[in-house]
């Protein structure tokens, strides 16, 4: 029986706050029966696979729409308070993907619960510096509304954003960088990872390097994309460390798609709270499912073994709570790596968005 | 094969040896590739011209035809030690079934045969014996001409399609040319086999012709390219626009201004369905299917997209319904091979976008495999021409009027390759006429789209003619 959709909002904002383990699955399943009613699109597309609300039992049977949908249709379930754009392909032939968000709240809570379990379990606030667009600049994109939102609620002080119409402007965050080595309290840049990239190519022409506070970290998303830039983890963190001063275990790597409400974050920050180091990998939010299926049967793979991803995000209540991406990777430890090229690319496609303000330079 | 097997992707002149290798694994086959130095490569070349001038140049173009007839030939007879070893490793290799194997081979090489070559250069030169010697013109008193081939080609390939390599190895045979074949990571294997195969038949070729591999991109081996593309007489490349634009830009950094580079990129192809030719559906489809099944779609002259016009005695709906049906009767005799997992990603994402706008009410339709991704079509009404992540993935899409394609096609004007094509005789050349100024180079009918005959004019280019040197004798 669908309800007010108000009383689905807030059961989810209730979970995301206090989230139990037996809770996800009856919750799941009534906001797949909200979205099967109040989602037109979705509705019909998951009658073709004959599956309804009273069909379907569990979580794992909702059906998922590919991310590329949202490039052909609107899939909210009402009204939106906001919409973001995928930035598409720099030769411009491919479509927009377009995510409405009839419920920013839940946007909100979702981001921020998760970033401060993963990059501030330690700290209340601190210095920010941010690697990428404002939302002025970048009005249509999610990743700049999540990290306005985390600047607003964790930064201490004024908040420097260092993207602009030109690109990155490295010599004001050098600047920047100098006068916070001094500080006792660390700092935490944020931002996208061919920004950070472009920044370790100037710091070398400059022959420059920082060393930040202890405790400083940094959030980096993106990754490279499919662009020529041949460097592996192990060598950008070895660079992050020699230019920023900051250790590998406080380089937070966020995975997230403009399709998807919630995000992913690497465990380090918080095995080194902890004093544990088990394996980097991505841990999923409790409200969040991911699963990781056979590329070519869609067959569920045991723990291990390498397949294409798939999301289940209780955030996604506004749209849709399942999402079928291209991205590979497989289950690790209590969450999952990406091992595979990051089709997110034309998901997300921020990284291509400064790269294109690089080649304008 | 039950035990691993290791097999060398490569083939290197007598007596020249590499000194290090390293392995490339394919499922059960490990494939050793040596790893040059400058000095190795550098001897190579040096024996290749020497080869070259003492024997290659001094064979009649007829006596080369016929090695090449023989070679054929044998690869033809299942019994061939050298078809057996392609027949067994290429389907780990490539990831194609291996009856895909068996037909791509013969569909490949069975065109090589003497009469065909000899057509081909009758066409290309003219007077065959030109690449012999001196031949008079229509002004014989006036000035003779003769047609001299470089002294070493260098031949980068790619691996998407086995047995590329040998028609690029049969044209340079015909020009009298060395070969330096830079095999592809991805399939190193088949340009050794032929090899092999030829220097059986003529053990003098055995130091005429060689197969290096080294890593790509121009800046990973920039001594191995300047010896490879600084001392060939034409380059040619085949593979990605990146691939190939970096051989190009290899040619003429190390090359000279006489060095000739012919470079083979991205391609696309289509096929255009005219309504006439709906009134036997069945074999249109059949014809159609076979066009997309072969090499798994993996090919430049795969079709990405059937544009069926409306107002036959079918719905082009109807087309895509039966073309559909084709592809489930080829899975069961012609396998679809292995797909990566990006791959089978993609067909996923495309099959459930186009199933969910079917769901939101627009006019698409969806034909899948039942099981995983060996083959789908995907009816729209939408004309855009979309790429197909290929491997058995095609968008069957209605068109009042044929000619209404080649406005859809501007953007693509400089990857179109090959358009099948199902008109009756009346419209055909007005049709091939659209497309060849919309940027087609080849215009065959469906079910031939996968058949180009010897010396077809791949990219626009002559099979031999712009690989020679004319020159001219002006009689006194």
């Amino acid at each position: 029986m669908p309800v007010h959709p108000n009383i689905i909002y807030d059961e989810v904002l209730d979970f995301i706050r206090k989230p139990t383990e037996s809770g996800f699955e009856p919750l799941a399943l009534k906001v797949f029966a909200h979205q099967f009613v109040h989602n037109p699109s979705y509705g019909n597309y998951c009658r073709s696979r004959h599956k309804t609300p009273e069909s379907v039992a569990s979580w794992r049977e909702i059906p998922a729409v590919p991310t590329d949908a949202f490039k052909e249709i609107d899939l909210a379930c009402g009204p939106a308070e906001r919409v973001f754009y995928t930035s598409g392909t720099s030769q411009g032939r491919v479509k927009r993907g377009k995510h409405s968000i009839p419920k920013l709240e839940i946007y909100r809570e979702s981001a921020l619960l998760n970033f401060s379990a993963h990059l501030l379990p330690d700290l209340p606030k601190l210095k920010i510096l941010i690697l990428a667009g404002s939302p002025a600049l970048w009005p249509e994109s999610s990743l700049s509304h999540m990290i306005d939102l985390v600047s607003r609620e964790f930064g201490n002080e004024d908040v420097s954003w260092f993207m602009t119409e030109q690109g990155l402007d490295t010599d004001r965050l050098a600047a920047s960088l100098s006068e916070n080595c001094d500080r006792s309290s660390p700092v935490i840049l944020l931002g996208v990872t061919l920004a950070f990239y472009r920044f370790l190519e100037y710091a070398r022409s400059q022959k420059i390097s920082f060393r930040l506070p202890p405790g400083s970290r940094i959030m980096d998303t993106g990754g490279f994309k499919g662009r020529k830039i041949q460097i592996s983890n192990i060598e950008l963190y070895r660079q992050y460390e020699d230019v920023f001063g900051i250790p590998e275990t406080h380089v937070v790597n966020e995975y997230g798609m403009t399709e998807m409400c919630s995000q992913f974050y690497d465990n380090v920050l918080i095995e080194w709270m902890n004093g544990t180091s088990r394996p980097r990998h991505k841990r999923v939010p409790p409200w969040v499912r991911t699963l990781i299926l056979e590329p070519d049967s869609l067959e569920e793979l045991p723990p291990g073994t390498i397949g294409i991803l798939r999301h289940y995000d209780l955030a996604n209540c506004g749209s849709v709570l399942a999402l079928q991406t291209e991205d590979v990777g497989r289950t690790k430890l209590d969450g999952f790596e990406i091992t595979g090229r990051l089709a997110g690319s034309e998901s997300r496609g921020c990284s291509l968005l400064v790269e294109d303000l690089f080649r304008s330079q | 094969m039950n035990n691993a097997l290791t097999l060398d992707g490569f083939y290197l002149p007598p007596p020249i040896k590499a000194q290090t290798f390293t392995n490339l694994k394919f499922g059960p086959i490990e494939i050793r590739m040596p790893i040059l130095t400058a000095t190795t490569l550098s001897d190579v070349v040096n024996h290749l011209l020497a080869a070259q001038e003492r024997f290659l140049a001094n064979q009649s173009t007829a006596t080369l035809i016929d090695i090449v007839n023989t070679a054929v030939a044998n690869w033809m007879k299942p019994n061939d030690p050298f078809r057996k070893m392609a027949e067994e490793t290429l389907p780990p290799i490539t990831g194609l079934s291996p009856a895909m194997i068996h037909l791509g081979l013969n569909r490949m090489l069975e065109g090589y045969r003497k009469d065909a070559l000899l057509k081909v250069l009758a066409i290309e030169i003219g007077n065959i014996d030109r690449l012999d010697h001196f031949c008079p013109t229509s002004e014989p008193s006036y000035r003779w001409t003769r047609a001299i081939g470089p002294r070493i080609t260098t031949s980068v390939l790619s691996g998407n399609i086995p047995a590329l390599g040998a028609v690029e190895l049969i044209a340079t045979l015909l020009t009298k040319s060395a070969w330096l074949c830079k095999v592809s990571s991805e399939e190193p294997l088949f340009a050794p086999l032929f090899i092999q195969s030829l220097v059986q038949v003529e053990p003098r070729l055995a130091y005429c012709l060689a197969a290096v591999w080294w890593p790509g991109g121009n800046p990973k081996s920039p001594s191995l390219e300047e010896i490879a593309f600084g001392r060939s007489e034409l380059v040619t490349a085949t593979g990605t626009d990146e691939a190939v634009k970096s051989v190009h830009f290899a040619t003429n950094e190390f090359g000279s201004v006489a060095t000739r580079y012919i470079g083979y990129g991205h391609r696309v192809s289509l096929g255009l369905i005219g309504r006439e030719s709906l009134d036997d559906l069945k074999s249109v489809a059949q014809r159609a299917a076979m066009d997309l099944a072969m090499y798994d779609q993996r090919g430049c002259l795969s079709p990405h997209v059937f544009y069926v016009e409306t107002g036959g005695s079918f719905f082009p709906r109807q087309f895509a319904k039966s073309l559909a049906h084709e592809l489930s009767r080829i899975e069961k005799v012609l396998p679809r091979g292995a797909v990566d997992t990006p791959t089978s990603a993609r067909i996923h994402q495309i099959r459930s976008v186009a199933e969910i706008r079917q769901a939101d009410g627009e006019e698409v339709i969806v034909f899948g495999s039942e099981t995983g991704t060996l083959w789908t079509v995907i009816y729209e009404a939408d004309p855009t021409f979309i790429l197909s992540p290929l491997y058995r993935t095609v968008r069957v899409k209605p068109i009042t009027d044929l000619a209404r394609v080649f406005p859809l096609l501007d953007a693509w004007r400089p990857y179109l390759q090959s358009a099948g094509i199902a008109v009756p005789n009346s419209r055909l050349v007005s049709l091939a006429e659209g497309l060849a100024r919309a940027g087609f180079n080849r215009i065959t009918a469906v079910g031939r789209m996968q058949e180009p005959p010897p010396g077809w004019a791949q990219d626009g280019r002559h099979f031999i003619a712009d690989r020679i040197r004319w020159v001219d004798l002006e009689m006194p």
